[in-house]
């Protein structure tokens, strides 16, 4: 099934997951030989092999109950979890029979009226990536031996699940993205992620940031979330996707907070109350596919199927803005009042400080200089680790290991070469702009870095740069826009909100002939792009307008350029924060003279006549 | 077409009108144009330590060390205060300004001659006898000192005449006596007086939770000559040391004045008399307290010891006001809600996900209960709990005597606690809320010990030892209110195997105003302060075997643990004795 199928069975009516697998599988009192001997007791996913009877009767006890879709028995069945029994290489047979034993059920209840459906299920692991317990590329090739598995097994669709750290759903999606490139195979996808009690996914994701961080994946069809808590725990967070999530919403939880009895986990939940609880997340908010996870049982989700009988789902009006995040939280693209002030101290190229931390691969020091600029007012943070001599790449990963858990603010990732881009987004778990894109050696660098895009979900900015050099009137800056947004839409599938455009900003401090009106052409450049591709976000270095000047002239002068930007409709600035002070504050003809010079308001006298005209 | 000449460049207009470096926006100035004297004390405000040296060196070719310790980077420092004392700045961010005061110390005290005497002045500070917090003391000696001041600090449960000794050893112009517990304010009372029974008369800074300004300028100051002064923050103990060392407030005049009046003499006798007539009140020798409340049966009698509990069960219970406000010390003072509400989001709870990001990975937080359910009687203002009869070991569960039949003759007394009974008002005691021993039946108690575990003292001291005094304040702070949260979450788990707790509010917040049945009571605090009486507890629970011991003055070891006595009784709640 494709995301396209899959969305438009969602557009008449709600789908109905079975319930616990893992659980329901320890009723059945399996012994030491159903799991093919005492060293793999407790290995659920080798029971597809040893025992195929025990998932076959789960599947069938929902199935029986008139649930949509069953999901394979292959939840720790990546070759990392595997190897914790010995048998890691054993995992694309494991998952290949867990989807074919789901299939063969799922058909069996199948009528012409009524499909019935396999999702193949992906768990989190046992590693945190972003905790360093295991290298992306690892996880990635892990989740493709799964993909493959379940896929060629014939499974309809996937759920990556029970995600805990935003790294891990990455490389699971990763794994996905490369084998559908590869094998040129769509298929529909769900991630669903676990908020824990306390209100946040383990790694103290927000669940706007991992909405943020997931909402641009194309490949990911439906989001929501599964385990930790009963129904009533995750109603704040249901409502938050329903009223947001551009993509519909999943929902399946536990029967109930776990209580130990006895040193057994025990689910309490009765079916009436998760009648109780799923009814209003389908009828009030709006939720699409509603499933139980640990402890639920058929009489459980018989309610279920009874919700999707009788109950009218609400017809969801979200309302979504561009955002980026960093592992904790989410920053939208568009702030009101703007501008999103974009940190550009963490540069080794622009800043003298960060550049010795570098130097001296004083993380703790970059991770200071990082934290300084959230005090200074700053929403996102350039990072730029280029420094010639240096290994980029290198300085990218040992950066980038510390940021992603220790800086609260979203990153810009700045750089040229594209390896050290894919570097960075392998190690952010969050959703970052990419400093940039342009047209200077033709599509070359689009070729390489839009892909990573759509790979990790990443924004990008695109510097209106040509084959001809940097675009020096409004009307080449949006000629150039408008190339670059054609192509990136149309041939590299990614969406116009996707895009940060940053019309170039030139200084007025040289006096030369030549950018005379380059203020006035940056920012009338801004309302064309802003006009005709509204999508799109715009972007500005606000303090090359000034290079050249005293320290006082260019804070003033800055400051000013910044606010008529914005009134032509600037989103984003790379700017000092605690060097841009509102207009107000500025004397008055301070102010006046600036905005003389960025609208080139010079007087001129015909040298003979000796009167005087403006320029 | 005519030849143009320019004759109005708004470019040339801006660099003229800019050319005197002076005439810049109001506010946020360039750091290149700052004057070296205005960037070092940018930096101290800042907390701006990186590369300090670098400015140092050169404000040393000008300047004495000194002259740059008093005359900038101390100007810095009140700056600092200032910000704190208006609500601009809060604690965490004060603590890295202070953190680079004493990087820059540390940076020009090869190049200062030693000379004694070259300290502003010097105050001999102590957390008092039979207390052991000592977070807002050490607050204080990183001020002072970071202001130039010479700090003795004795560190805690300190009796007095050690301070005294310490005072008069080091010529001290002033003496700081810091406690969290109710009992504390008594010690300082206590304190006091046995001063000025010595005839000593020092200035004393007094501060610590449960004081009030009331209790020390009304109270206190009629029992010591001396100037007496309360601190209700860290900054409060600088201002004191600045007044009395300026000459602002003079001391010797203060206490003349009260010795030529005798006014104090007339005060304390005073006092005697009103003491006098209170003793005449006849204090009732029962409350209200109704004794025929419905008994709930507990899962066990005995004690059991749990180890394996899970740190974010433990902080869904955490009071994250307690902890932002009074233990980070993230004041909402001079900010309006969104302000506040943006530096909570902006600042604090990434710091605190942070904080408990890191306890997890390095396993600072090891936590342990020891519990348990036990038969006893009240009788008068005693509460006597009972173990079986039999030789059967009482610390573990018992298996003789069970709760659902338990009789008199199978029991025999163990341990006997006396509580204080209010002198008016409602005439409370906590032995009120039991069935007697008239009544013929049996009531239960629940007790509890709960600890965070020796790791998290242990890394506080080094943080502090190391000089981190931002990350120390995070962390002591967490690991304080997450004993406290484990507490309330036993708590709950105690209701809960009484069967009493659905009468609990909804919202865990809640909980922290008591939303439930009964009540939890710590020695030490206003029901019952009494804190000899944790001997009696650990003679029951024996909490030794969570790790936690008791200290000759009664104090739990490690700080981050606490103990309580539950009471199930529906009208049991706070209430202080006076």
């Amino acid at each position: 099934m494709t995301g396209k199928e899959l969305l438009q069975i969602l557009k008449d009516r709600i789908l109905v997951f079975d319930g616990a697998t893992g659980t329901s599988l320890q009723t059945q009192n399996l012994t030491a030989e159903d799991f093919g001997g005492e060293h793999l007791m407790g290995c659920n996913e080798y029971l597809n092999i040893s025992k195929p009877e025990a998932p076959e009767k789960v599947h069938r006890g929902f199935l029986d109950v008139g649930v949509d879709v069953v999901e394979t028995n292959s939840f720790g069945a990546t070759p990392i979890v595997l190897a914790e029994y010995g048998i890691s290489n054993m995992s694309y047979e494991i998952n290949k029979r867990a989807a074919e034993i789901a299939r063969k059920c799922a058909d069996e209840y199948s009528t012409g009226e009524r499909r019935r459906y396999v999702a193949g299920s992906m768990g989190p692991t046992t590693k945190l990536p972003s905790l360093g317990h295991i290298e992306f590329d690892a996880m990635r090739d892990s989740y493709k031996v799964q993909v493959k598995g379940l896929v060629d097994g014939g499974a309809d669709l996937l759920i990556i699940e029970t995600c805990q750290d935003l790294l891990q759903t990455k490389a699971a999606l990763a794994a996905v993205y490369e084998y559908t490139q590869e094998s040129s195979r769509e298929i529909a996808v769900i991630v669903s992620i676990t908020i824990e009690t306390m209100g946040t996914m383990l790694m103290g994701t927000e669940v706007s940031a991992a909405l943020t961080a997931i909402e641009p994946y194309d490949i990911v069809t439906v989001f929501g979330m599964n385990c930790a808590t009963g129904p009533k725990e995750m109603e704040e967070n249901v409502r938050y996707l329903c009223e947001n999530s551009p993509k519909p919403v999943f929902v399946m939880p536990n029967a109930g907070l776990p209580e130990n009895i006895g040193g057994q986990a025990c689910y309490n939940l009765k079916p009436d109350e998760l009648e109780f609880w799923m009814t209003r997340y389908v009828k009030e908010f709006g939720a699409s596919i509603i499933g139980g996870c640990c402890g639920t049982t058929p009489e459980h989700i018989t309610r279920l199927v009874k919700i999707a009988s009788s109950v009218k789902p609400k017809k969801r009006e979200f309302s979504y803005t561009s955002a980026v995040s960093s592992i904790y939280s989410s920053v939208s693209l568009h702030l009101d009042p703007p501008p999103v002030i974009v940190g550009e101290r963490c540069n080794a190229n622009g800043s003298k400080k960060f550049k010795e931390l570098l130097l001296a691969e004083d993380y703790d020091g970059m991770v200071q200089l990082a934290k300084e600029q959230m005090k200074e007012g700053a929403h996102i943070l350039d990072l730029c680790v280029a420094y010639v001599g240096r290994d980029e790449v290198r300085d990218m990963r040992e950066v980038m290991k510390r940021f992603n858990t220790q800086v609260a603010l979203p990153l810009m990732i700045d750089s040229t070469e594209y390896q050290v881009i894919e570097e960075a987004l392998k190690r952010y778990a969050g959703r970052a702009i990419i400093n940039s894109i342009n047209l200077e050696d033709g599509e070359e660098r689009m070729k390489r870095v839009l892909p990573l895009c759509r790979k990790y979900g990443a924004a990008v900015v695109a510097l209106t740069i040509d084959e001809s050099g940097m675009a020096k009137t409004r009307e080449k800056k949006f000629e150039v826009a408008k190339r670059i947004r054609d192509l990136a839409v149309n041939k590299y599938g990614m969406r116009e909100q996707d895009l940060i455009f940053d019309t170039l900003t030139f200084t007025l401090g040289s006096g030369d002939e030549e950018f005379r009106k380059a203020g006035i052409e940056t920012i009338e450049a801004i309302k064309l792009i802003k006009t005709e591709f509204p999508a799109a976000y715009t972007l500005l270095g606000v303090s090359n307008t000034s290079f050249g000047l005293n320290a006082h002239a260019r804070h003033v002068l800055n400051s000013v350029f910044l606010y008529y930007a914005i009134e032509k409709g600037l989103d984003l600035a790379i700017v000092n924060a605690q060097k841009i002070t509102p207009l107000y504050k500025i004397d008055e003809r301070g102010r006046e003279i600036c905005r003389e010079l960025i609208f080139d308001e010079r007087k001129f006298a015909d040298a003979s006549a000796g009167e005087a005209v403006q320029g | 077409m005519a030849e143009l000449k320019c004759v109005y460049d708004p470019l040339v207009e801006l660099m003229n009108f800019y050319a005197a470096a002076k005439s810049g926006p109001a506010k946020d100035v360039d750091e290149e144009s700052l004057s070296l004297e205005d960037k070092l004390k940018r930096r101290i405000i800042d907390g701006d330590r990186i590369g300090i040296g670098d400015d140092l060196k050169k404000a040393l070719e000008q300047y004495s060390p000194l002259q740059i310790i008093n005359e900038v980077l101390l100007d810095g420092m009140r700056a600092v205060g200032e910000l704190f004392g208006s609500g601009q700045m809060q604690l965490p961010f004060v603590l890295q300004s202070a953190e680079t005061m004493k990087a820059a110390v540390k940076y020009l005290e090869p190049f200062m001659e030693k000379v004694e005497g070259a300290q502003k002045g010097t105050i001999v500070l102590a957390t008092v006898k039979g207390d052991v917090h000592d977070i807002g003391k050490n607050l204080v000696d990183i001020i002072l000192t970071n202001n130039g001041y010479k700090v003795i600090n004795l560190g805690i449960k300190v009796p007095i005449e050690q301070i005294i000794e310490a005072a008069e050893g080091s010529d001290a112009d002033a003496i700081g006596m810091s406690g969290l517990l109710v009992k504390s304010t008594v010690v300082m009372k206590e304190n006091l007086e046995l001063m000025e029974q010595r005839g000593i008369n020092i200035p004393v800074v007094l501060g610590g939770a449960a004081l009030t300004r009331r209790y020390v300028e009304q109270d206190l100051r009629k029992v010591y000559r001396g100037y007496l002064s309360y601190a209700n923050d860290a900054f409060a103990g600088l201002h004191f040391m600045e007044d009395i060392k300026s000459g602002k407030v003079d001391v010797a005049e203060i206490t003349n004045a009260t010795t030529s009046s005798t006014s104090l003499n007339k005060t304390l006798e005073l006092n005697r008399k009103v003491a006098g007539r209170e003793e005449q009140v006849i204090v009732q020798s029962r409350s209200k307290v109704k004794t025929d409340v419905d008994m709930p049966v507990p899962p066990f009698y005995g004690t059991a010891v749990v180890t394996d509990i899970k740190l974010e069960k433990i902080w869904e219970y955490l009071n994250e006001v307690a902890l932002i406000r009074g233990q980070w010390q993230f004041s909402k003072k001079g900010k309006t809600e969104e302000e506040y509400d943006k530096i909570l989001k902006s600042d604090v709870y990434p710091a605190l996900e942070e904080e408990k990001l890191k306890v997890k990975r390095e396993r600072l937080f090891e936590p342990k209960v020891v519990y348990g359910y036990f038969p006893c009687q009240s009788s008068g203002n005693d509460l006597i709990v009972y173990r079986p009869a039999s030789d059967e070991d009482p610390c573990s569960k018992w298996s003789g005597v069970k709760p659902h039949n338990a009789r008199m003759s199978d029991l025999r007394e163990w341990v006997r606690f006396t509580f204080p009974r209010q002198r008016d008002d409602r005439f409370l005691c906590i032995s009120d809320y039991f069935r007697s021993v008239e009544s013929g039946e049996l009531d239960v108690i629940a007790l509890q010990a709960v600890t965070i575990g020796a790791k998290a003292s242990e890394s506080t001291k080094r943080l502090f030892d190391a000089g981190n005094y931002q990350e120390y304040l995070y962390l002591h702070g967490l690991s304080v209110e997450s004993a406290e949260a484990l507490a309330e979450y036993w708590h709950k788990i105690v209701r809960t195997e009484l069967g009493i707790v659905g009468n609990d509010a909804k919202e865990i917040k809640r909980l922290f105003s008591q939303g439930y049945q009964g009540s939890r009571y710590s020695f030490g605090y206003p029901a019952c302060p009494n804190i000899e009486d944790q001997a009696r507890l650990f003679e029951i629970l024996r909490p030794e075997r969570a790790g936690i011991t008791l200290t000759e003055e009664y104090q739990l070891v490690p700080e981050q643990s606490t103990t309580a006595i539950v009471v199930h009784h529906p009208e049991a709640k706070y209430f202080n004795i006076k």
